[in-house]
């Protein structure tokens, strides 16, 4: 991302008698949302592109620019703090909107995240339990699965894990595997800004069985993810990494239950994962965990859940 | 009043809205089929039905007047009009709010039916008892018999602790509760984890997976017809390829499929060279997605 000078996105002081408070003000709104100094300075640049073409005189240009900037800032500051930052995120999302597809590709794109879930999905993750573990899980028996070089090296590690996540059965209630997936859904939020069309191609792929690869295949590896770049002659790579990445999923889950039941308390959410037919945890499998506080220490959910073991 | 257990419930409230499902199966209006909501191929509501079957009386008490006081005009604008929750007996009474909500004429004609089950809570001959009650009823909206009725489970616990936490008191209680770093969390998500389950029961929130991609695909090749339909044949399909415990029976067409002994064994034909070409002009699918998805075409057009 291109990090600009604070002092290089704002229209000429002259054309305002508020621009410096102005400014002061759009500052402190940057320092809580970063993010959305790249988005501002676009649309200074395209605003004053417009005006440009229009014919208006400089000054009126400048002058029009700090009015717009008033008006953008009352609405920012209007919004909580965490709706700020979660528009931030979703702003610096847009180019991949720029696009003008036609409508029945449009109407068959995931809805975007709205706010609200952004904030929720990260504030889940880092003060539960329950989450902590399952991102525990991902790092000890999935992770190690998923091919990192090689053939398959472009196919990024969050592609496997938004593969793994719609290859699981939907469940209405919280279970080992539904936090895994939602971790999972949670690592990999680029996988919604592929079209409809790659993604179900890619998904078909990973569920696919090593008999399936006898047909013809140009036209399924024509329609998978471009960024994979995968050639017929490698699918069966793929589709033999993703049969252990689901056998990971799986071992993932087992594992998350077995570290419920070895807890001698089950704070936050644990509680719900607890499976009443699973052995508790070896030495070995309560040791890595233990380790993985290093990486984890931030989460207060992981706290939680060391204490609890 | 049912007793909340407060950190299991603000565990799950955070994983509903962060994007865990609180209802699952069969498609609702708001699930989209080819980018469409489904409750496009039919003009009008559907019906909700839910089931208080495997609810104790406590939670049925706490369920009932926020069902009908509160949720009952926002599942209207998601589209479902909900009718008298189902108990031991199965029969359709719907209420003076939704007699009125109704579109002039929708009753004269077969409307796609949504039976809400509490999931993990009914007993395993429910099912055939939804398919026999609603074979004997004589009335237009059920014309279409078991093709247009079908069943999403939800997480019935959790509805009901957001039916408890709509009480200020107990909302209170449960904010008294939590760790103080996170009421100001607990006053946000309630609201979106309210709105997410009623989504989820409609299917508003429904994600891709095979049986979808299924759906779309054979829904592309019969375009009129309804999405409950399309979903039964593809679910009978997908059953026959899954072990005996894996099977789900959310649609009436496959409950009533194995109870009338037709789901085993049912005849299969291999993929025909004409639906290969017109089902890959589609999209592009497998040997084996293409075989389950020539099954799920042949099953639409048979009972």
């Amino acid at each position: 991302m291109r990090r600009l000078r604070p002092e290089s996105i704002w229209p000429e002081l002259s054309a305002s008698p508020g621009g410096p408070e102005l400014v002061h003000r759009w500052e402190a709104l940057l320092d809580k949302a970063p993010r959305l100094r790249p988005w501002l300075d676009q649309m200074l640049g395209r605003h004053r592109l417009r005006l440009q073409e229009s014919g208006a005189a400089g000054f009126e240009i400048e002058r029009t620019l700090w009015h717009e900037l008033a008006q953008w800032l009352a609405d920012f500051e209007a919004l909580p703090g965490f709706a700020v930052s979660a528009i931030a995120v979703t702003l610096e999302d847009e180019r991949a909107h720029e696009v003008d597809p036609d409508p029945s590709v449009i109407a068959a794109e995931p809805a975007a995240a709205s706010p609200e879930q952004a904030v929720g999905e990260l504030e889940t993750l880092l003060s539960d339990a329950a989450f902590a573990l399952a991102f525990h899980c991902v790092d000890a028996r999935l992770r190690p699965l998923l091919p990192a070089s090689g053939e398959l090296a472009r196919v990024p590690e969050s592609d496997w894990f938004a593969l793994l996540r719609a290859s699981a059965r939907p469940q209405p209630a919280l279970t080992p595997q539904v936090a895994i997936t939602l971790v999972l859904h949670v690592l990999s939020p680029e996988w919604a800004r592929n079209s409809a069309s790659p993604r179900h191609a890619a998904l078909r792929l990973f569920l696919a069985s090593p008999l399936d690869l006898r047909s013809d295949l140009q036209g399924l590896c024509s329609s998978l993810p471009s960024h994979w770049g995968l050639e017929p002659g490698q699918l069966a790579a793929f589709v033999a990494a993703a049969g252990r990445a689901r056998v990971g999923l799986a071992d993932a889950s087992s594992l998350c239950a077995r570290i419920v039941a070895s807890a001698k308390a089950r704070p936050g959410g644990l509680a719900l994962l607890a499976d009443g037919s699973a052995a508790p945890a070896s030495p070995e499998e309560l040791g890595a965990l233990f380790r993985n506080v290093r990486k984890y220490r931030h989460m207060g959910g992981f706290q939680q859940l060391l204490s609890a073991l | 009043m049912v007793p909340l257990n407060v950190a299991a419930t603000w565990t799950r409230m955070l994983s509903v809205t962060a994007g865990a499902c609180a209802a699952a199966g069969a498609p609702g209006p708001g699930t989209r089929v080819r980018g469409r909501p489904a409750l496009e191929w039919l003009p009008g509501p559907w019906l909700g039905l839910i089931d208080f079957d495997g609810l104790n009386l406590a939670e049925r008490e706490v369920l009932e007047p926020w069902l009908f006081g509160h949720a009952e005009p926002l599942l209207l604008v998601r589209h479902v009009l909900l009718a008298r929750p189902l108990a031991e007996d199965i029969f359709i009474e719907l209420t003076a709010q939704a007699l009125e909500a109704m579109p002039e004429g929708w009753r004269e004609g077969s409307r796609p039916i949504l039976i809400l089950a509490p999931a993990g809570r009914t007993r395993p001959e429910r099912r055939a008892e939804y398919l026999d009650a609603l074979s004997r009823l004589r009335i237009p909206l059920l014309a279409k018999g078991s093709e247009l009725w079908a069943v999403r489970e939800f997480d019935a616990g959790f509805l009901v602790a957001l039916a408890q936490l709509a009480q200020p008191r107990e909302r209170a209680a449960f904010r008294a509760a939590i760790d103080p770093s996170q009421t100001r969390l607990f006053d946000q998500q309630l609201a979106v984890a309210e709105a997410a389950v009623l989504d989820d029961l409609v299917g508003r929130r429904d994600e891709e997976g095979l049986m979808a991609l299924d759906v779309d695909a054979l829904s592309s090749l019969h375009p009129l017809a309804h999405p409950l339909a399309v979903y039964s044949a593809v679910e009978r399909a997908h059953n026959r390829r899954l072990p005996h415990e894996e099977r789900t029976w959310f649609s009436g067409r496959s409950t009533e499929a194995r109870l009338s002994a037709r789901g085993f064994p049912e005849p299969v034909r291999p993929c025909t060279p004409e639906f290969a070409g017109r089902a890959t002009s589609v999209a592009p699918l497998l040997p084996a997605d293409l075989q389950r998805i020539f099954e799920a075409s042949e099953l639409l057009g048979s009972p």
